[in-house]
């Protein structure tokens, strides 16, 4: 296990060691167990879930331009991202325009 | 191979007089009057990542304080021994290794823990000094002023050596994590002397895979750097040995949850090396 040993005055960590408990309560007064960062690793599905909707959201304003010289391909590409998590290429291969 | 059972399973552990890891706080009464050698390693700091390429350094290592005693099995020794820092994850800073102390009525070493890499930074993380005892030596420096750096290793002999600082751009410079001074492929009590340390883990570019590269530092070394290169390539930095600092971890930014890594700093340790029983 680890203890952050704490500082009486201010309780600011002065200390992280390993040990049991027992010893902890037996020669700190102060002390808390050390709880682990919480962990950011994402999956490779919520990375690729998280790419799809930005690409989602940055080709919004393409839809209601009728004229816009790539709209076709926009409103296809929009179309694979909206299908992608559903096909066996998700998440490893990502839908191109 | 962070923990000292790690190194003693990997083929170290040799000797030929009484020697006793201490790997966690205790207190503790030896077990035969003599004369012996404590070690004390304090433990390392954790590297620093940043994920979109920009500085970061590495963690330090612990310092080393060695002291010669008489042990009687009627005393009794308060053995602290500091937690590894943590690495920091994601443009995170790591954390400060701890502290490892030694004491009795008439001694007390300490071994304090390495500081531990920073984001944004190109300063070098400082390693742990050292104190009460026949020798102590500060650990080595993170490495810095680059985004891919490697953790310090403990110094046995004299100051540990400083991991070293590289940009992604310039492969040549890649480094290792700061080597053990008292390198040799097997740990052993040789009147005392700690022996056995290992190298530094190796720089790795975009294939830092657990399951395929391992950058962890050897027993008293520093870990290597990582640079991941995509989503599915993340960068996961080598951890300290025994008392050495975490390497960091970067990338390009390929995305803005690219995973980064930086390694953690080793655990400290005491050792107790009889020198003559009874």
């Amino acid at each position: 296990m680890k203890y952050n040993i704490l500082d009486a005055a201010d309780g600011n960590v002065i200390n992280t060691i390993l040990a049991d408990a027992e010893f902890v309560e037996a020669n700190f007064e102060h002390y808390e167990e050390w709880v682990a960062p919480t962990p950011v690793k994402p999956t490779a599905e919520e990375t690729a879930q998280q790419w799809r909707d930005s690409e989602l959201s940055a080709t919004d304003y393409i839809v209601p331009l009728s004229d816009h010289p790539q709209r076709d391909d926009y409103i296809l590409y929009r179309e694979s991202l909206r299908q992608w998590p559903s096909t066996d290429s998700f998440p490893a291969t990502r839908p191109e325009l | 191979m962070s923990n000292f059972t790690d190194f003693i399973s990997s083929g170290g552990g040799g000797g030929t007089l009484y020697t006793i890891p201490i790997t966690k706080s205790a207190t503790w009464t030896p077990p035969y009057n003599g004369t012996a050698v404590i070690h004390c390693i304090g433990a390392g700091g954790g590297g620093a990542s940043d994920g979109g390429g920009g500085y970061c350094s590495a963690g330090a290592a612990g310092g080393y304080s060695r002291k010669s005693v008489t042990l009687s099995t009627g005393t009794n020794w308060t053995m602290v021994v500091g937690a590894g820092g943590a690495g920091g994850n994601n443009s995170g800073n790591g954390v400060s290794g701890g502290n490892t102390t030694a004491t009795d009525s008439s001694s007390s070493l300490t071994a304090n823990g390495g500081a531990a890499g920073l984001t944004n930074s190109v300063g070098a993380p400082i390693g742990g000094s050292a104190s009460g005892g026949d020798i102590n030596n500060t650990g080595g420096a993170g490495g810095s002023n680059g985004n891919m750096c490697t953790g310090g290793a403990v110094g046995v002999l004299g100051t540990g050596m400083a991991g070293t600082g590289a940009m992604s751009v310039d492969a040549a410079a890649y480094g290792y994590g700061g080597h053990s001074d008292v390198q040799s492929p097997q740990f052993e009590n040789t009147n005392g002397e700690l022996r056995g340390g290992g190298r530094g883990g190796k720089t790795q570019y975009g294939n830092s895979i657990p399951s395929i590269v391992n950058s962890d530092g050897g027993f008293l070394a520093g870990g290597g750097a990582a640079w991941g290169v995509s989503d599915t390539r993340p960068a996961f930095a080598g951890d300290g040995g025994i008392g050495g600092g975490g390497g960091t971890s970067n990338g390009a930014q390929f995305s803005a949850i690219q995973i980064q890594n930086a390694g953690s700093g080793g655990n400290g340790l005491i050792i107790v090396m009889y020198t003559a029983i009874g």
